[in-house]
């Protein structure tokens, strides 16, 4: 690969990896919530006093 | 009213079903038989197997999954119409298969055969993971262990309680289960005429020990075949072993696959024969050295068989076939092997031709076993009603094509716009949790949206040899738009689209390989993070609190009703199970979309009749009407049951003449009335 391939290669790559944070920013509001909620649940059920409830 | 103490007492007692002895006695001899008779269905897809099989190993592994599905359908569905649907005679059957096959059968199908197919599997599978990256490994090994814990852990916690499977699903195989006979019987849910292999499959898994505790696995293999379809489809369009097995794990996380694998839905079975065809369709098309023609002639009847299955399951699979072609014949036509498809198609019709008369007759077979799985629900509603898709009726634009039953199926521009905005509206699941239903979202999950997106446009701009199967997945979602019924849960019968996604991701990882490390390094490390949150949403179906896993659990397993596990059951179904004894027969009345699964009782033990009844009659003829049918109980429940219906009968049992109730939602002919 020439280096003028390689730098469009890794520009290219860049351009992605911002595009798939960005896709994952976005899909986190609010969906991050809903993902965590029942491990934070099951949490605060087998480490009682160590989680605090919601808004505790 | 009774309060809720007597209620537990009486719960108690009335559940109190089967004495230590006697249960141990039929839990032994259910698992013996399920044995013998699993082994009959896996002999059975074993020789259907060698006479379909490719020259692929991943082709290979998607024929064998979907061919025990089949041959268990088939099996359970011949026994059903013949009224044996009882343990001991599928035990008979199956030992009896493995007995002729061994005995009297051809070598190709043998011990000695099925021992070095075992051997060769394993010699395989040993070569094929040496061959991956130690991370990959250790992805592949947490990936699959979770999965199978969280699998294994719903379906023994929980009792099914999705709302589609409690109308009719399951109703048809409580039903089915308890009278060992697959038939009609009279219902107010007139979907339980749908086509219904599914249901049949999961009969199989009920019948041994008479009990739901296992139904919730029905849709697994087709999870299992889902994903090694994405897998092969990937390899298929020559993508490296690493990339395609990144991408099959992240299809296997999609949240909506994964609800209802163990949501007692058909849709998975649907999505899962999709993705096989799609799979066997790509390796058709993209074979430069050719197939031999028994291979094509095997791999052609394969799809046929998977199609037809899928017909026998949802009709709604026609609309997606389609997109199939399309795969298919564009792939073809643009890596140059049209031409030389067609003439291996012609070739095979004549290799089958100039076969074995014991190799035809095997195929015609095959073909008679598809057809029959295929066309037998259709074929007898049409018979019966005179309409092959009742209760659905079919209008294309403004013409009615087929008369109703007391749905309509309708096609149109307008239902497809309808749809895609929906569609649009869901995008990025912005509307609330991910549930089994999908209810407001598209159920893809993080690693459709994060990854699965950007990459899914870098192939559309960067792999022109991804095209035809991208082209094949939105033109059949297209075409199920036509005619999904636009709702709040009308992504549920595109579970399979985001394998595109998947697909897209094997071609992305594989360009990251060349000389990008670091970002490859980076996306791994966001594979496994949204592989994580994907499964750590739907540990509990997004929906089930820890209070409620609490209930289920302090039951034995035995014990865990649907009718007692109020999430989307009202409580009144408790109080059936509470004060109708289980050698009564229970009356009901309940709409044609509500609940009738939870009154037959988890080890299907409460014989149910239908009781018809209109808000103007008598309360003597109510009464009467239960009367003729054997029964002094009638069930109602709001939501489940008319308003007006449940106030009338509020009334009848104010005046105390002829019905008292019971317990809420509960009627009692008086044994004086």
């Amino acid at each position: 690969m020439s280096s003028t391939n390689r730098g469009r290669a890794h520009a290219e790559a860049w351009v992605m990896l911002v595009f798939i944070m960005g896709m994952m920013g976005w899909y986190a509001n609010p969906q991050i919530l809903y993902s965590l909620h029942f491990v934070y649940e099951l949490a605060r059920l087998l480490l009682p006093g160590v989680i605090p409830p919601t808004g505790g | 009213m009774p309060d809720l103490e007597s209620v537990k007492i009486r719960a108690s007692r009335s559940r109190g079903c089967r004495d230590e002895p006697g249960m141990t006695w039929s839990l032994v001899s259910g698992v013996v038989c399920a044995g013998v008779s699993g082994l009959g269905v896996l002999q059975i897809a074993y020789a259907l197997h060698r006479l379909l099989r490719s020259d692929r190993s991943s082709l290979n592994a998607v024929s064998f999954v979907f061919l025990v599905m089949f041959s268990a359908t088939g099996v359970s569905l011949l026994m059903g119409l013949a009224g044996l649907l009882r343990p001991l005679p599928m035990a008979l059957l199956g030992g009896g298969i493995v007995l002729l096959t061994w005995r009297i059968g051809p070598d190709e199908i043998g011990p000695r055969q099925v021992a070095r197919s075992l051997a060769g599997f394993a010699a395989e599978a040993q070569t094929w993971w040496r061959g991956i990256p130690p991370w990959l490994k250790w992805l592949t090994v947490i990936s699959v262990t979770v999965s199978s814990l969280r699998f294994a852990f719903l379906i023994w916690a929980l009792p099914p309680f999705v709302w589609d499977a409690l109308t009719y699903h399951l109703t048809n195989v409580a039903e089915w289960t308890q009278q060992g006979r697959i038939g009609l019987f009279e219902a107010p849910v007139a979907r339980i005429y749908s086509p219904a292999n599914f249901e049949v499959l999961s009969t199989w898994l009920t019948i041994f020990l008479h009990h739901d505790m296992l139904i919730e696995a029905a849709g697994i293999p087709s999870y299992i075949l889902a994903v090694l379809a994405v897998f092969a489809t990937a390899r298929g369009l020559g993508l490296s072993r690493s990339g395609s097995l990144l991408g099959a794990l992240a299809y296997g996380s999609t949240p909506a696959l994964l609800l209802a694998s163990t949501g007692t839905k058909n849709d998975p079975q649907v999505a899962a024969v999709y993705l096989g065809v799609m799979a066997l369709g790509v390796d058709l098309y993209r074979r430069r050295d050719g197939l031999s023609g028994k291979t094509l002639l095997g791999q052609s009847v394969l799809i046929v068989l998977m199609a037809l299955y899928a017909v026998g399951t949802k009709i709604y699979i026609v609309h997606m076939l389609p997109g199939l072609a399309l795969v298919v014949l564009s792939g073809a036509w643009a890596e140059g092997t049209l031409r030389s498809l067609l003439g291996a198609l012609r070739g095979s019709l004549a290799s089958f031709r100039q076969a074995s008369t014991g190799y035809r007759l095997a195929l015609i077979l095959a073909l008679a076993a598809g057809i029959f799985l295929g066309a037998y629900w259709n074929v007898r509603n049409w018979v019966l009603t005179g309409n092959p898709f009742y209760p659905y009726g079919v209008t294309i634009g403004n013409e009615q094509i087929i008369e109703s039953g007391d749905r309509i199926a309708h096609l149109g521009l307008d239902t497809l716009v309808e749809n895609l905005r929906l569609l649009a509206d869901k995008f990025g699941d912005r509307l609330g949790p991910i549930q089994p239903d999908l209810p407001d979202t598209t159920g893809w999950g993080w690693f459709a949206y994060a990854l699965g997106v950007p990459v899914f446009l870098w192939a559309l701009v960067r792999r022109r040899r991804l095209w035809p199967v991208m082209a094949g997945f939105l033109v059949s979602l297209a075409i199920l738009f036509l005619s999904d019924r636009p709702s709040p849960w009308n992504m549920r019968y595109a579970i399979w689209f985001p394998a595109v996604f998947s697909v897209a991701f094997a071609a992305f990882w594989d360009w990251l390989a060349g000389e990008l490390p670091l970002h490859r390094t980076l996306v791994a490390a966001v594979v496994g993070v949204t592989l994580g949150l994907n499964v750590a949403m739907v540990l509990n179906y997004n929906r089930i609190s820890t209070d409620d896993f609490e209930t289920m659990l302090s039951r034995p397993v035995w014990e865990r009703e649907a009718g007692d596990f109020h999430v989307s059951v009202p409580l009144e179904y408790s109080n059936a199970l509470a004060y109708v004894p289980r050698t009564a027969v229970l009356g009901y009345n309940v709409t044609s979309n509500g609940f009738i699964y939870p009154l037959f009782r988890a080890d299907f033990s409460q014989h149910l009749v239908y009781i018809p009844f209109s808000a103007d009659e008598s309360c003597e003829r109510v009464a009467e009407a239960m009367r003729e049918r054997n029964t002094r109980y009638l069930f109602v429940a709001p939501e489940h049951t008319s308003d007006e219906k449940i106030s009338f009968l509020r009334r009848c049992a104010d005046t105390g003449e002829i019905l008292r109730e019971r317990a809420r939602g509960l009627y009692v002919i008086n044994e004086s009335g």
